[in-house]
């Protein structure tokens, strides 16, 4: 058999991976161009929707962050919002006024900038991912999805009784936004809640900076790491790859982005309060890594812009069209009463679990991998019917020779 | 199988004894049920030492010892001198293989919806050293070990015969590649010591004599020391240079495979008592008929 040097097969390998992601970052960076002209597009013709983008594009953070949680280590974290919290509330200790930390003079004057505090953020979402990761992840499976969902309730209920500190239900007001960056000329980008044009764009200067962090990753023996772990952990480990470490990396990764996104949602809403941090969300996220192709970063970017777009926009924006269509048909008569006045005042927008909950039933059973499977679940998924083999040598030998002929 | 050549990693630590691995009083007790009960034994470098023994012996117990699984109730386990596992101070299974013993299952446990290619990269994990900042800024060091690895990768797969199927998903390999690939995981972390658990389960007679010289081949090859569990008589008694029986748990004998074929403990764990004398009278008349009864009875 003439098979090349090892060398030439090596730098062949390189070659092709270096080409598919070049391949990749030309797609990517058309999308970023295409998204990033949205803004003018948005002014120019009107539409007006740039402010629930922001929303999305935050949700798109989270489920990247998920995804090497859920998709990438394999660990079932149905109580993801917790780190969300985490984040969003770290920010507020550290830049409102009125945060106990800031009034008692413990944060240094410099920490108290928007993008300071944000790092510390990062980071502090991380080590909570490690001190919450630590004692849970010695389970396994439903076990720990179980845990992560009581992580996911007593978080958000710590902010609320530790009224001294957290200010409670109330939460804490004023945090800082990112302060303006002066322009040439007497202009500025301005950070306030309505600045929708320079909140979009530096969302997506973090979404991308996460994107990347997470490609690279995925790509190195980390990343190989949390596969060997999801596929089989105890033949990983015997492989040498020691699990809790390596579960607990993905667990404080996946928390340190959500920490980010935390932070930055802080400074948009400039303020937190425990109300906003529903355990929906974090079932939200983890549908949006599911439908898009759990384990694919792309699919599941765009698992959250399906998602989100139809919880920000088209939830709210197809409510009058079926309240005027249920008027219309408000006197036909059908066998299931008057369908046409339900319609004409139902909003669209409490159906969302619903919705989400039947795409979900769906999806999961025409395409398991999600919509943009990744290799390994497509592989995953393609089943074992093609290579069903049985326990018997001899079954198996004519089973794969009529296997062959078909092929 | 061996269609390319491989040289085996420099050895680091210095060679200071003949006994790479030894058992001492090794017991482990499953609720009320002793597993394995108090086995000594000892490995020579560079040996092929298989244990035998009927079906539910403890065989896959004690090499879940050895390998970090499980921990042991009573005794110790030393490698190249340094105790492995000794009760609360086991060390876990990433930590035998970093040590430098690796494995394979009884049944293939391959990462079997990655590449066969992954699959010898992810073995290689415990001696590759870049971390998580290194590949976020791929630093000129990571990439270099990036590319190392892989043309390792890409030499044990040689090394095994799978030159050509780098890139196929593990589980869409034949079962015969899948245990090839399964050593090749296995070789992909330098081990000093090799733990086959039933390689040649499921083969047909043309694989297994392809396995067996294989094995013999990769001893001098790569200067491993081999502790093999099998079946497979042809295998065990081709081999191997020391043969451990084990029977409920007990080692009931221990030596070459010419002392192991006619111990008359080992006759009777096989074939129930009394059949001890049968082979020997059977013996008296034709020697080769008693032995391919022998080996026969104890591969079914």
């Amino acid at each position: 058999m003439a098979v090349s040097s090892v060398q030439a097969r090596t730098e062949a390998f390189f070659a092709e991976r270096k080409s598919e992601s070049n391949d990749r970052l030309r797609k990517v960076l058309i999308g970023l161009i295409v998204v990033s002209l949205y803004p003018i597009l948005d002014q120019w013709l009107g539409i007006g929707l740039l402010g629930s983008l922001i929303p999305i594009l935050m949700y798109a953070l989270l489920a990247m962050g998920l995804n090497i949680v859920v998709g990438y280590a394999g660990l079932l974290d149905i109580g993801y919002v917790a780190f969300f919290i985490i984040g969003a509330y770290a920010q507020a200790f550290l830049t409102s006024p009125n945060s106990f930390f800031i009034r008692n003079g413990v944060v240094p004057g410099f920490v108290q900038n928007f993008w300071v505090a944000m790092l510390f953020s990062w980071v502090l979402a991380a080590i909570f991912g490690v001190l919450i990761g630590a004692p849970t992840l010695r389970l396994r499976g439903d076990y720990l999805a179980i845990v992560t969902l009581g992580f996911g309730e007593i978080v958000p209920d710590f902010f609320t009784n530790a009224a001294g500190i957290t200010g409670g239900p109330r939460g804490i007001g004023q945090i800082a936004k990112p302060p303006a960056i002066p322009l040439p000329g007497d202009r500025s980008i301005s950070f306030s809640s309505t600045d929708h044009v320079s909140w979009f764009y530096l969302l997506l200067a973090v979404g991308l900076l996460t994107l990347f962090v997470i490609t690279r990753l995925y790509d190195s023996r980390m990343g190989r790491a949390w596969q060997a772990i999801r596929e089989d952990e105890i033949a990983a480990a015997s492989m040498g790859i020691p699990p809790v470490s390596t579960k607990l990396w993905a667990f404080a990764l996946g928390a340190s982005f959500a920490g980010f996104a935390g932070s930055v949602y802080s400074g948009y809403v400039q303020s937190v309060y425990p109300d906003q941090f529903q355990f929906s969300i974090s079932i939200l996220v983890l549908s949006m890594v599911i439908l898009g192709g759990i384990g694919n970063i792309y699919g599941v970017l765009a698992g959250a812009l399906i998602i989100g777009s139809f919880d920000r926009i088209l939830s709210i924006k197809l409510t009058p069209p079926i309240n005027s269509l249920g008027r219309t048909i408000s006197d036909w008569p059908t066998p299931f009463g008057n369908i046409g006045e339900f319609l004409s005042t139902h909003e669209l927008s409490s159906d969302r679990f619903f919705i989400f909950g039947l795409a979900l039933v769906l999806v999961m059973i025409l395409k398991p991998g999600g919509l943009f499977p990744s290799k390994q679940r497509a592989a995953e998924m393609q089943g074992d019917d093609d290579n069903f083999e049985f326990d018997d040598y001899e079954t198996n030998q004519t089973l794969r020779a009529a296997r062959r002929k078909e092929a | 199988m061996a269609n390319a050549t491989l040289t085996s990693a420099p050895v680091s630590a210095p060679q200071s004894s003949d006994i790479v691995l030894e058992t001492r009083g090794l017991t482990q007790i499953f609720g009320g049920l002793v597993a394995v009960d108090s086995v000594d034994l000892q490995i020579r470098r560079g040996s092929i030492t298989s244990v035998i023994g009927p079906n539910g012996a403890g065989k896959t117990t004690y090499f879940n010892m050895i390998a970090g699984i499980y921990r042991p109730t009573r005794g110790e386990i030393l490698f190249n001198g340094e105790p492995i596992a000794k009760g609360s101070k086991s060390l876990g299974p990433h930590q035998v293989t970093k040590a430098g013993i690796a494995r394979t299952f009884q049944n293939i446990r391959l990462f079997s919806n990655v590449s066969a290619i992954d699959n010898v990269l992810m073995g290689m994990h415990c001696r590759m050293h870049s971390m998580p900042w290194h590949a976020i800024v791929r630093s000129k060091s990571q990439r270099e070990e990036e590319f190392r690895s892989m043309e390792r990768a890409y030499e044990l797969l040689d090394y095994v015969g799978l030159s050509g199927t780098a890139r196929v998903a593990a589980k869409n390999l034949s079962y015969g590649d899948q245990r090839r690939l399964e050593i090749a995981r296995a070789l992909a972390s330098d081990p000093k010591l090799l733990l086959l658990d039933e390689p040649a389960a499921g083969m047909n007679p043309r694989e297994t004599a392809t396995l067996t010289e294989f094995i013999s081949t990769m001893r001098t090859d790569l200067d491993v020391t081999i502790l093999l569990i099998e079946h497979d008589m042809k295998v065990v008694m081709g081999i191997s240079d020391h043969i451990a029986v084990l029977d409920h748990g007990v080692k009931i004998a221990d030596g070459s495979p010419e002392e192991i074929r006619e111990n008359p403990q080992v006759i009777e764990a096989y074939l129930g008592a009394g059949s001890a004398e049968v082979i020997a009278r059977l013996s008296g008349e034709s020697t080769a008929v008693a032995q391919e009864v022998s080996t026969d009875v104890s591969n079914g």
